[in-house]
Parts: structure tokens; sequence; C-alpha cells
């Protein structure tokens, strides 16, 4: 399942990229001018306070919103720039997501709601989605549905739908941001393979600064700014991590 | 298709709702089957008989009733001509009720070429037995008359006994109508008895009069030709002139036949429109509460027609789901009903055929009824933001109930019902 195979993981380069919610008196700043490049195959991880445009970032990323001004070069081309149907499809073959609330379907089993995902791309859709079950370590509980799996479990079950379409760049958004400190390391642990083993971009949104230290290099955010931009020189495991 | 497994869990999770929509369908259907069935059953069981035992098209009343049938008989579109005698007089029965009935002439021996009647007891007219009648079943139901009864009729000399030879269905008395001026006559104070020249004889000159009946040619113009024997009629002096539309019997049985159709459509309305706003109101509120679901389906690359087809579907299946059962159900109760219906009034024909057309339009009703009241929220649907799965797992802050209630019902606020519901 090595996603570097197929895509290799994208470069990303944003260039005054600048979201504003709403109009006149009720517009939020979401997004200022931020310019930030991305090596191919990076583990990035975005802190920042709430509210400080975080989430905004990574569905501007992710191409679910459009930047209100900027532009955001994905291998050279501008997602900003994209039609509807274009974005469609970049987010179609280009992009996983992992939330925060692992947002499963209630009435699909473990592995219909992989497959569900895993439909939207060539190939046999339920043995792409047992083996992407199967990295998670979740190869027997399957059948299970959302409401039968513990919170770890469920975000185990996101990661494999996340991943299942192999996209190039994983962006997850506080997805330990419901679990308890071992389950948290477990997901932790899981992306990072994702991301590095894999060789994909993966970008981590969270307002907690232990979790910035599994990663290669961590971008702080205030206000919809970055204010500071480190790289990581000795990152730590997951299982050492602790909060 | 994992998509379709959603859709038939989502509905079996929230099997009550939708069982309510459903069965709300499955009934205005089959309501809509069943009376049109019938409608159209019946419509065919009177075609029928009125083919089979010659219905007069056109009927005229006195004047030169020979002159009048010579020369519509000349007309191309007419096939049958028939010349009669009917007279209205007193019958006494058991022994002491007495009503004014109606003696209509026929030939003894053999039927009429227009307006025959059905033996359904008994023998037709015998010239040998210039005695015997045959007697409108409705008359004979009433008083218990069989082949072989008698009872009297008024003539010059005075009560003269008559027996009856057969009981018959006639197309002019499926409803015993005494005219078109007193179409609820009773069974009590009226009857119709079949008799030959020989008894019509006998009667007193001012109580008969002279009838022409025309039959025409199948598939000929028949408003033309009414008009055209309506001229000749009139020319020769008839007193009256009706068409089989008009007669008194058939007047009276279109207009009840005609009430089926109108209920076909009304009753079935009223409960496809209610099933419409269960079902709108049931998938506003499952969009709404399945807005981060949607969102991550957007989210993940599926397109909004997608998400709007998988939406509608709701609906479909629903209208589906009601329709098929009701108009196989509907096609049964048209069976029952026609056969109980012509049961009730005696219609000695009963024709039940099953029709497609009632069948297709019945799940085309329950296919539009799901997809019309699905439309709106299926739009809703597919413009959800796909950043409703990063930011929608919780509803909004805010106003809250109130607003998700104006989310539910977008029109409701314009209403005055509905700012109340809104700002409650
Ligand atoms: N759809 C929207 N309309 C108006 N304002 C919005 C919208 N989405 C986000 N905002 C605002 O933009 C700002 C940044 O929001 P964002 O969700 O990106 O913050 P965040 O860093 O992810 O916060 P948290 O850690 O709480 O998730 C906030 O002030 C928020 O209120
Ligand atoms: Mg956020």
């Amino acid at each position: 399942m090595a996603a570097s195979g197929q895509t290799p993981p994208p470069g990303l380069a944003l260039r005054g990229l600048s979201k504003t919610y709403g109009e006149g008196r009720a517009a939020v700043r979401a997004l200022k001018s931020v310019d930030l490049n991305i090596a191919p195959g990076q583990f990035v991880v975005v802190l920042g306070p709430s509210g400080s445009g975080k989430t905004t970032l990574l569905n501007l990323i992710g191409g679910i919103e459009s930047p209100s001004a900027g532009r955001l070069l994905i291998d050279g081309v501008d997602v900003a720039a994209m039609s509807v149907e274009e974005r469609t499809t970049y987010r179609r073959e280009r992009v996983g997501f992992v939330f925060q609330f692992f947002n499963l379907i209630p009435t699909l089993s473990a592995l219909e709601n992989v497959q569900l995902v895993a439909e939207l791309v060539k190939g046999d859709a339920e043995a792409a989605s047992r083996r992407a079950l199967e990295r998670v370590g979740l190869n027997s509980r399957v059948d299970h549905f959302p409401s039968a799996l513990s919170g770890g479990e469920q975000q185990r079950v996101a990661i494999a739908r996340a991943v299942v379409k192999e996209p190039p760049l994983l962006l997850c958004d506080e997805p330990t941001g419901s679990l308890d400190l071992d389950t948290g390391r477990q997901i932790l642990a899981l992306l990072r393979a994702a991301g590095r083993r894999d060789g994909r971009t993966l970008l981590l949104v969270t307002h907690n600064s232990v979790i910035a230290r599994v990663a290669d290099r961590v971008v702080r955010m205030r206000s919809g700014e970055v204010v500071a931009d480190e790289t990581v020189t000795q990152p730590i495991a997951p299982e050492e991590v602790e909060w | 298709m994992i998509l379709r497994r959603k859709l038939l869990r989502d509905m079996r999770r929230r099997r009550g709702q939708f069982a309510a929509v459903v069965l709300t369908i499955f009934l205005g259907i089959v309501l809509f089957g069943a009376s049109y069935d019938a409608f159209l059953n019946l419509k065919a069981s009177y075609q029928s008989l009125f083919d089979d035992l010659r219905f007069a098209h056109v009927t005229t009343v006195g004047g030169d009733t020979q002159a009048i049938a010579d020369e519509v008989a000349a007309r191309p579109e007419v096939v049958a001509v028939t010349t009669r005698t009917v007279a209205d007089i007193p019958f006494r029965l058991g022994g002491n009720h007495k009503l004014l009935g109606r003696v209509v002439g026929l030939p003894a021996g053999s039927q009429p070429e227009v307006d025959q009647v059905m033996v359904l007891r008994g023998t037709y007219l015998d010239p040998a037995r210039p005695e015997g009648v045959l007697v409108e079943q409705h008359m004979s139901n009433r008083f218990g008359l069989e082949p072989g009864s008698s009872f009297e009729v008024l003539g010059p000399q005075g009560w003269t006994q008559v027996r009856v030879a057969g009981v018959v269905a006639s197309p002019e008395y499926i409803w015993p109508a005494r005219s078109r001026q007193d179409i609820l006559t009773s069974t009590d104070d009226f009857g119709v008895v079949f008799a030959g020249a020989g008894l019509l004889e006998t009667l007193p000159n001012t109580a008969a009069h002279r009838e022409v009946l025309a039959f025409f040619r199948p598939g000929s113009d028949g408003t033309a030709s009414e008009a055209v024997v309506r001229d000749i009629a009139l020319r020769h002096e008839a007193v009256d002139v009706y068409t089989r539309a008009e007669q008194p019997s058939n007047a009276a049985l279109q207009e009840d036949v005609q009430g089926f159709g109108d209920l076909s459509l009304m009753f079935p309305l009223l409960f496809l429109g209610a099933a419409g706003m269960a079902t709108y109101v049931l998938l506003t509120r499952m969009v709404y509460s399945q807005r981060a679901q949607i969102g991550l389906l957007l989210a993940n690359g599926f397109r909004r027609r997608t998400v709007f087809r998988h939406y509608l579907a709701y609906g479909l299946a629903a209208g589906l789901a009601g329709a098929v059962p009701a108009v196989v159900a509907g096609a049964l109760l048209a069976r029952i009903i026609t056969g109980f219906y012509t049961a009730a009034i005696s219609v000695p024909v009963t024709v039940v055929r099953l029709h497609p057309e009632t069948l297709l339009a019945g799940v085309l009703f329950g296919l539009v009824a799901g997809a019309v009241s699905a439309l709106s929220p299926a739009l809703l649907a597919s413009r959800t933001t796909p950043a409703e799965a990063m930011r929608g797992s919780k509803p909004p802050a805010g106003p809250g109930e109130a607003s998700s209630r104006s989310w539910c019902l977008p029109c409701a606020g314009c209403l005055p019902a509905g700012k109340w519901c809104c700002a409650a």
C-alpha cells in the first residue's frame, strides 16, 4: 500500500493565503496572508490556540473551502484557481481527511465505512478496505458498527478510510482531541506510520504542544497568522508523548 | 454500492417514520387503484351489457312513429330500428298492493332488434301464451315474482290477470327510474313488465304511447347521428327525444360511476399530499442530522449530484415501497368493489379486467410523490458545504432549537403559525 509508488507526495506552496468569513462588520479574518512551503513527504504539525485558524488552513489545503485571496500551489498547480469539478477530483484523488470526531457513518460497519470511500477510486474496494483496516489493527472488528467500537477504534477506522484511496496528502484535524493518552499515542503512531513509511505528506493540526514533538516540523499560528516555524531536530516516538 | 446500503439501513433505523410515510402512500395509491379500476370495470361492464342487448342510442316518443322509423332506418349510420308501444298502467300485486307500473311492448317469440332483454330466469315471451309477461328483475325481487307467479294489470275491462313467463334484465332499467324527473323511484311504486301485442292491444289508448328506438353502427359519430335522428323525429312531431346518455337509468348510473372516477383522484391526492409533507419533514430533518456525514462524503470527493441522488432516493424508495404493493392491492380491491357494486344494483354483467395503465399510473404516482417531496431536502443536502465535516460534528451554538426548526422548515418563518413555531 505504498502511496509513494503511485503518486509522489506533493510539495505545497502557500502564497499570501487569506480567508475571510462574512462581510462588512461581521467579517472574520480567519487566515491573514499565510506564506508556507512544505516539502514532499514532510510531517508537519500545526499548533495554535483555539480560533487561530488551524482548521481553516487545513480546509483550504484540502480544497474543501476556497481562499479569499492568495495562491495555494500543490506541485505547482493552483488549487485556488480550480473549478468546483476540478477541486472535487483533487479531493477525491489526492487528499485523505481525519477528523476530531471520527465522522463515521453510524449505519455502516467499519468495513463499509472504509469501502464507501474506497469505491471512489478504481480497484477492488473491498480488498483494499480490508487491507487498510488490517494496517490499523482492526481486522477482527471489520463487521462492527461504530456504536460497538471505542473512540480509539473509531479513529482507527477513520484513518483506514483516509488512507484507503492512497492519497499522497493526509490532513488530520485534532485526531487525538477526543481520545485518552494511550489511545492518542496509538493513533499518533498509526498516523506517523501512514505518513513516514508510506511516504505521504502529513499535516496534523492540534493545540497540544507535546504532540508537536513527534513531527518533523512545527508551524505555530495565532490569530490567523504563522508566528513560528521550527524544524524538530530529534522527533520523539509517539509512545513517549505525555499530556 | 455502499451508499445504497446506507439508504436501506437509514430507512430501517427510522423505520417507524418511514413506515408511516410508506403506509400513507400505500393507502393513497390503493384508493386510487381501487376506485379508478372499479370505475373502469363498471364502465366496461355497462358497455358490455349495452352492446350485448343493443341498448338504443336514441329513443323518440310519439309523433308519426312509422314515418320516423322509416326515415331513421334509411340513415347509413343506423343499423337497427324498432318501434314499440309503452303504457303506464296500475298493477295490483299480492291482492292489495297497487302501483303505477309500466308495460313495454316486445315482439313475442323473438327479441327486438333494439333494447333487448336478458332472460335471467324462466323463458322469453311465447306467442302461444299471450297472457305471459316478462318481469323486470327489480320488481321481481321486490315482490317475489318468479316464473309461474301471477298478478293483475288494470285494463278497460277491469283487473286482468297476467302470468310471469320470465324474469329479465333490461339496459333501460338497470337503475329502475320512471322518468328523468323521477330518478329516485321506489320499487314499491314502480315496476316494469314486458309483454307481447296480445296484452298491449287490450290496454286503453290514452295510457299508451309509441316509441322508435335507433341503434347506431359501432364507431359512428354519436353526436352527429343523434342530432340527425332528433331532427327527423321533431319534424314528424315527436313529443320527446332522448339519447342514451339522457336515458333516465343510464344517466343515473353514469353519474354514480363518474363519482368513482372523481373519487379516484381526490382522496388519493389528499393522502399523497399528506405523505409528501411527511416525507419532506422527515428527510429535511434527516439531512440536518447528517450534515457531518454529507460533509464527509463531499470532502472525500463525492460529487454533489451523487449526494443529491442519494437523498432523492429516500423519497423514491418510500414512494416505490408504498406504490408497488398498493397497485396490487388496489387491483384486487377493485375486483371486489366491482363485484359488490354490480351485485348491489343488479347489473347482470360484471366485467373485471386488469388495467396495466392503472398499475403504471399508481407506481408513477408513488414515485412522483416521493421524488417531489424529497427534492428540496436532496437539494439542501447537495448544497451542504464539505467543511461541515470539520466543523459540523455538533449542531451550531446560538439560538439552537429555534434556528434548527426554521432550518427544518425553511419557509415556516413566512407563515403566521410558522413564525410562532420558529420563535418559540
Ligand atoms: N464558517 C465560518 N463563518 C464565520 N467564521 C468562521 C467560520 N469558520 C471559522 N470561523 C472563524 O474563523 C476563526 C478561525 O477558525 P478555525 O476553526 O480555523 O480555528 P481553529 O484554530 O481550528 O480553532 P479550534 O482549535 O477551536 O478548532 C475563528 O474565529 C472562527 O470563529
Ligand atoms: Mg479547529
